[in-house]
């Protein structure tokens, strides 16, 4: 058993980085990242890691400093935010495209412009198309774990797939929690050896990576990607298994949920959901069928066990931290809406945008969700599909 | 050092096969740096000629490990590449010496690999980034006409000598099936672009086109073979109905006989032919010159090609290119006659300061220094830099044989000195003679025709003028006399 500590998000995020011990770790500063990249810093100056670590003048040629480090069989790491995500946007296609098994821990941190340092979506919501495996997590504990859980998922040989775990900035990164850590040796036992078979390194047997794919077989190399990150649900959960037994912890697709007899429910990812939560148990207690959904995988999107997990539901609230202008609503409400479209009595579904550029959002205002659920699901009737939660209008 | 007889005897590590272009600089560097190394390398591309040229998948002419990530990139993903081995070898999981190269061309070095490179060179990673400048963002030969043969569509550089093709009896008008007796490398000629409707063909002046000759009321109309240069607007040519590519496309050419051809009043000529219809000619235009392949056909000299050319446009300038240089994007005209209008940036001093332990300038012509430059650079601990002079057909407009010959007078006329850096001290690798006069050079190439123009006598002047400063101090840097 591990111990108990005291960490912020970033912290833990860089103790699991340490127990994971990656060979290359190449990153670029930026709030709220920072902590992490200075504190992993600091194990390197110490020689506590084997890790070369590259400081890179930004965060583009972090993540191509990471496509050549997992490509020459190292196994490489990166963290970053917002701006630097965008940034990176160009080569995280990449690394999926090369079936690279990169892991990079994103601190949510809404986009520029204007600028702002506080958390939003709207960074790791932007590279949902990137074809990485996306983990949202709602606390420090579950930031550690899920990056332990990514190194094994982004290096299993039908998947070989990066990995992007994000948190929230601030609200996690900057914010110290009770967090479980496991032994060094569990960690390294737990995630094993990487081995790429395909190493640049390997001189002997020359590879070419990145070759000019036209349209005679680049599609069929996009189908194969497509194959690798929907066969990865089973392994997710595998892996999810194998932690459960090292740590008595279990993860799934979806986030730990409070749905038993929930007839109204609200769908949120990362901190927020933790405030759900404690609605949840608050109204539960005054007898009402409240419930919660977690998103934690958010690519692949687990359309058939949300879609299982929603029936019999009256009505659903998806909150949003993050805008696509001019869609139907927010991502997430994209995809809950879809993967109700094919239920023979779905819910009602309305979306609620809320947080944009680290705005709080309190108690109060998922409590007023709830009652607008209620209202729903007795009148049948959504007035707003799409409204805004905590803004002056 | 080993003689170039001897070091050619060792194994090519970039196959013959690829597709740059005849003539063209950068394959003849490659080679060149690839003889000179005594380890094992590992390389990185950035996205360019010479990355989509030898790696059209499923292909690859490289024998070494190679990667390409993105165009702006070559440098930071092989420091990642570098980190990897550098962490791997410390950890005893590999025990080999290995080498690091990283590619990039102008573009994705003077420009928009700028700051990757420095980003290398101040973290001092172990490796040699080699810049194979050829002054402005060029392009390949189209490999993308396609022909049709008894096996169905193919591309034009995956017709072989010995392939059945498609090709037309003159006399008969039938189609028939003929042997391909060559491809042909045609150079570089004026090409221009001919469209209808629905197709666009690039082809030269002297390409034969199938076009309808109408011979008025009661008389029967008939198609003659016409070249582009006889040809105008509104005339109307035979081309290619549904051609799906990627679909194998079968011809049965038993069924298109003479009769399908049979002319009537109606607008719509040939309206009950599978294969073919009949477009007017909206445009005739002349793009320039460019390179040709071209396919010789047995008894008949022609052979059907679809006509839709997926040309890149290329050749735009960077900020490598020089200035006077002509590009698609510094075009000469009536307000700007000199074509690109400032000088280029010199990245090898911008190198030089950072003071990396080792820079030179380098050129193909110049094997032996080349060469021996490449040794050093990779016996050198950290990072070093290389900047050679890649000379190109397309884009400097000149024809293909003369590379380099072209090479040498970018040395003999000052344009482009071979010298190197060594822990901040310059010294001029080879000096001519005399400096030959700057016109040698411009003369060479179609880049700089317009700078001939008696009108343009005064830039010639600036830029001689420029080549001599620029000598003047790089020799003041090495600390030599300028009398030369």
């Amino acid at each position: 058993m591990g111990r108990i500590v005291g960490l912020t998000g970033d912290e833990a995020t860089a103790e699991a980085m340490r127990q994971i011990n990656p060979d290359v770790v190449a990153a670029y500063p930026i709030t709220p990242q920072t902590e992490t990249v200075q504190r992993f810093s600091e194990f390197v100056a110490e020689g506590i890691v084997a890790t070369e670590m590259v400081r890179v003048e930004s965060e583009h040629s972090a993540m191509s400093a990471c496509v050549g480090a997992a490509a020459a069989g190292a196994r490489a790491m990166t963290a970053t935010s917002a701006n630097g995500l965008a940034l990176m946007w160009e080569i995280c296609y990449i690394a999926a495209s090369y079936r690279l098994p990169v892991i990079m821990a994103v601190v949510n941190r809404a986009l520029s412009g204007p600028i702002n340092i506080h958390c939003d979506h709207s960074d790791s919501m932007g590279t949902r198309d990137a074809g990485w495996i996306q983990i949202y997590s709602e606390n420090c504990q579950e930031a550690y774990d899920n990056l332990i859980q990514a190194v094994r998922i982004a290096e299993e040989e039908k998947v070989r797939l990066p990995v992007m775990v994000t948190f929230d900035g601030f609200i996690i990164s900057h914010a110290m929690e009770r967090v479980e850590i496991l032994e060094d040796d569990e960690v390294s036992q737990f995630i094993g050896k990487y081995k790429n078979a395909y190493s640049l390194l390997d001189v002997d047997s020359p590879v070419t990576y990145g070759p000019l794919d036209l349209y005679d077989y680049y599609f069929e190399h996009k189908r194969q990607q497509i194959e690798a990150i929907e066969i990865s649900p089973e392994v997710i959960q595998k892996i999810g298994r194998e932690f459960k037994d090292l740590s008595g912890r279990y993860y799934d697709l979806m986030g730990s949920c409070h749905l038993e007899g929930a007839e109204l429910v609200i769908v949120a990812a990362g901190s927020t959901a933790g405030t759900v939560e404690s609605v949840v148990d608050e109204l539960r207690e005054k007898g009402e069928k409240v419930g919660l959904l977690k998103i934690r995988i958010f690519r692949p999107f687990p359309a058939k066990q949300i879609a299982e997990a929603l029936r019999g539901v009256r009505a659903v609230a998806v909150l949003d931290r993050s805008v696509s202008f001019g869609a139907q609503g927010g991502p997430i409400f994209l995809e809950i809406r879809s993967a109700l479209f094919d239920e023979i009595k779905p819910p009602a579904v309305v979306n609620y945008i809320y947080g944009l550029g680290g705005r709080d959002i309190g108690v109060d205002e998922i409590e007023r969700v709830y009652k607008n659920l209620e209202r729903i699901a007795h009148t049948k009737k959504v007035d707003e599909l799409v409204g805004y939660l905590g803004l002056r209008e | 050092m080993p003689s170039l007889k001897v070091l050619s005897r060792k194994k090519e590590l970039l196959t013959g096969g690829h597709r740059l272009c005849a003539g063209c600089g950068a394959s003849i560097i490659v080679r060149q740096v690839l003889m000179a190394a005594e380890d094992p390398v590992v390389m990185s591309s950035a996205t360019g000629c010479l990355e989509v040229a030898t790696t059209i998948y499923p292909f690859t002419a490289w024998r070494i490990p190679w990667i390409h990530c993105a165009f702006e990139n070559s440098a930071s993903t092989l420091s990642g590449v570098e980190a990897a081995y550098r962490s791997l070898k410390r950890q005893g999981k590999i025990d080999r010496t290995i080498k690091f190269i990283a590619f990039g061309g102008d573009g994705g070095t003077y420009d928009i690999g700028l700051q990757a490179l420095s980003g290398v060179l101040e973290r001092g990673h172990n490796l040699l980034y080699i810049c194979y400048d050829n002054q402005a963002y060029m392009n390949c030969l189209s490999t993308s006409s396609l022909i049709m043969t008894e096996d169905g569509v193919k591309r034009i550089t995956e017709v072989k000598e010995g392939d059945e093709v498609y090709a037309f009896d003159q006399r008969t008008y039938q189609l028939v099936l003929k042997k391909c007796s060559g491809v042909f490398d045609n150079g570089i000629k004026d090409v221009y672009e001919l469209t209808t409707l629905h197709h666009s063909i690039k082809a030269t002046a002297n390409h034969p086109f199938l076009v309808l000759k109408r011979n008025g009321r009661g008389k029967k109309n008939n198609f003659v073979w016409q070249t582009i240069s006889e040809m105008k607007t509104g005339d109307e040519i035979v081309v290619l109905k549904n051609l799906d590519e990627g679909e194998s496309f079968k011809f049965d050419f038993n069924k298109v006989k003479k009769g399908d051809y049979k002319v009537n009043r109606s607008k719509n000529f040939l309206i009950d032919n599978k294969y073919f219809e009949i477009e007017k000619v909206r445009d005739i235009k002349l793009v320039g010159p460019e390179p040709t392949l071209d396919l010789r056909v047995e008894g008949e000299h022609n052979f059907i090609a679809d006509g839709i050319v997926v040309h890149n446009t290329g050749i735009q300038r960077s900020s490598a290119t020089p200035e006077g240089a002509a590009t698609t994007t510094s075009p000469v005209g009536k307000a700007i006659p000199e074509g690109k209008q400032r000088p280029r940036k010199d990245l090898t001093r911008i190198a030089a300061a950072h003071d990396s332990p080792y820079v030179a300038q380098a050129n193909p012509a110049y094997y032996n220094d080349l060469i021996k430059k490449v040794r050093k650079a990779l016996s050198t601990e950290g990072p070093t830099f290389i900047n050679i002079l890649s000379p190109c057909p397309r884009g400097w407009r000149h024809d293909p044989s003369l590379s380099i010959q072209i090479a040498k007078l970018a040395v003999s006329t000052g344009v482009w000195p071979l010298y190197e850096v060594e822990k901040g001290q310059y010294r001029v690798t080879y000096r001519p003679k005399k400096r030959h006069p700057l016109r040698e050079w411009l003369e060479s190439q179609g880049r700089f025709r317009h700078l001939l123009r008696p009108e343009n006598k005064g830039i010639m002047e600036r830029l001689e003028k420029q080549v001599e400063e620029k000598e003047k101090s790089l020799l003041a840097l090495a600390g030599e006399e300028t009398s030369a």
